[in-house]
């Protein structure tokens, strides 16, 4: 009975507040309780402490230093808005972008060039024998063609015209097999033949172009005999020559060589002497 | 929340500034902060600044981290200030973020396993650090004197209390709120406060009676 009021007695001190009083029953049981009176002063006198406690002043610099964190913390915000306006707009962008498109357009959508023909020099026996099944004569021929279209020969024929001072149309073909191949075809505008063998190089057909047409410069002084360069292929050159008159000759030129043209002209493959030492030197 | 975004607003506004400012409410001025008048914020924070920094350094016994965790209480309160819900008083508001962060500082600091310098740790149940510092038997000279060390010694046996029981004790007996703005403050209900803080006072007495 005793232990059941000291505990509820103990509990109504803790729970009290600093200006409250005790129940009745409360201080009775304290006047005759030594421990819990002693309890009850030791919680008075505790409360007491507790709230003798001064507050805490915040240190002066509180508003300066809450300012600042402040401050710090707007600035990322800050710094990453400035850095938006700095940057080039929309349509500096888009404008960027349009230019990589067209440049990556233009790199891949390119006319093929001498690059493949480059390329297709590099194997020159797997190009021809890709393309119309023959070997030997094509390499040279499309050597031949080749200086024809680019206009930049390697060695010439002299040509002298026998008509006088005439006007004279030289048509000139690369070689027979290209000739007749033309012939068969009936289209000489179909003068590129593009054939992909599969991997990367893409070779160009030249012997099925058409041949070429040189005119007689009009500066050319009356009686002066006209020089037209022409290529000199391995290869046998037809000549036909047709004056103003439309009267027509035809000239078959033999293949003009001294051994070291041929052995270049071979797409770089030495060529050997003994099998085709007639006629070489 | 209140219409009211700014003081120029306010119909007194301009006229007394500084006096005028002291009686508008604190959902006035956190509403004319949050539109960006920055003395209305000043005027909260100076409010408010000696009370929160005072009950967080009674929570953590440490007044360097109770004043950076008062100025992460008011840069909260800044930057939630759109969020700010009057359905509770400002101060009760207020106290609740700090406690929130005098707690999380408290757990912070049990995981770093701080210890004292000043003394060794006992625990009372095996769980709980108290502080042991035996009483000086020998005279005082000055009351005042005693009177400060009884309440260091009380501080530090605060200290010591469970979180759960230190922060209703401190905002009852330390800040002198009432029970239904520590049971706002902490989200619980007034029995739960008055039995937390019942037991906390248990505690106390116990650990102080050397000095009682």
């Amino acid at each position: 009975m005793k232990n059941r009021d000291c505990r509820n007695t103990l509990l109504e001190i803790d729970s009290n507040e600093p200006a409250q009083r005790l129940s009745e029953k409360s201080v009775a049981h304290i006047a005759h309780c030594s421990s819990c009176r002693e309890a009850s002063d030791q919680g008075s006198s505790l409360r007491q402490l507790i709230a003798g406690f001064e507050t805490v002043s915040a240190p002066p610099d509180f508003d300066m230093r809450l300012r600042a964190r402040l401050a710090s913390e707007r600035k990322p915000v800050v710094a990453w808005i400035n850095l938006l306006r700095q940057a080039p707009g929309a349509s500096a962008f888009a404008l960027a972008f349009s230019l990589l498109v067209i440049g990556t357009l233009a790199f891949y959508l390119r006319p093929p060039g001498t690059q493949e023909v480059a390329g297709t020099r590099e194997r020159p026996g797997q190009s021809s024998g890709k393309t119309n099944g023959t070997s030997g004569a094509i390499p040279a021929a499309t050597s031949a063609s080749n200086e024809l279209v680019s206009g930049a020969p390697a060695g010439s024929v002299q040509t002298s015209g026998q008509t006088g001072g005439s006007n004279q149309t030289i048509p000139a073909t690369a070689s027979r097999e290209t000739a007749s191949t033309s012939r068969r075809a009936g289209r000489p505008g179909a003068d590129l033949n593009t054939v992909t063998n599969g991997s990367d190089i893409t070779s160009r057909e030249f012997s099925q172009l058409p041949a070429s047409i040189i005119k007689r410069p009009s500066d050319t002084e009356p009686g002066m005999s006209p020089v037209v360069s022409l290529s000199a292929p391995a290869q046998p050159v037809v000549v036909s020559m047709r004056d103003d008159h439309g009267a027509t000759r035809t000239i078959s030129l033999p293949p003009v060589s001294f051994g070291s043209q041929r052995l270049v002209q071979r797409g770089y493959q030495p060529a050997s002497l003994i099998s085709s030492a007639k006629g070489v030197w | 929340m209140s219409t009211v975004t700014s003081l120029n607003e306010l119909e007194f506004a301009g006229v007394l500034p500084a006096p005028v400012i002291e009686r508008v409410s604190d959902h006035a001025l956190l509403a004319a902060a949050e539109a960006g008048d920055e003395d209305a914020f000043a005027e909260l924070v100076g409010r408010y600044r000696n009370q929160i920094t005072s009950y967080i350094y009674r929570m953590t016994n440490d007044y360097e981290g109770a004043v950076d965790l008062a100025q992460e209480t008011f840069v909260r309160v800044y930057r939630a200030a759109s969020r700010y819900q009057t359905t509770h008083a400002f101060s009760t508001y207020i106290y609740r973020i700090a406690t929130n962060l005098a707690i999380s500082e408290l757990r912070k600091r049990k995981r770093r396993r701080l210890v004292s310098m000043t003394g060794f740790f006992e625990s009372h149940d095996g769980k709980e650090p108290t502080e042991f510092n035996p009483p000086d038997s020998r005279p005082l000279q000055d009351v005042a004197l005693v009177d400060n060390e009884r309440r260091t010694a009380v501080q530090r046996a605060i200290s010591t209390l469970p979180e759960k029981y230190r922060a209703p004790l401190v905002l009852r007996d330390v800040e002198g709120k009432s029970y239904e703005d520590i049971a706002g403050i902490l989200r619980t209900s007034e029995g739960t406060v008055k039995s937390r803080i019942s037991r906390a006072r248990g505690f106390l007495r116990d650990k102080m009676r050397n000095y009682l």
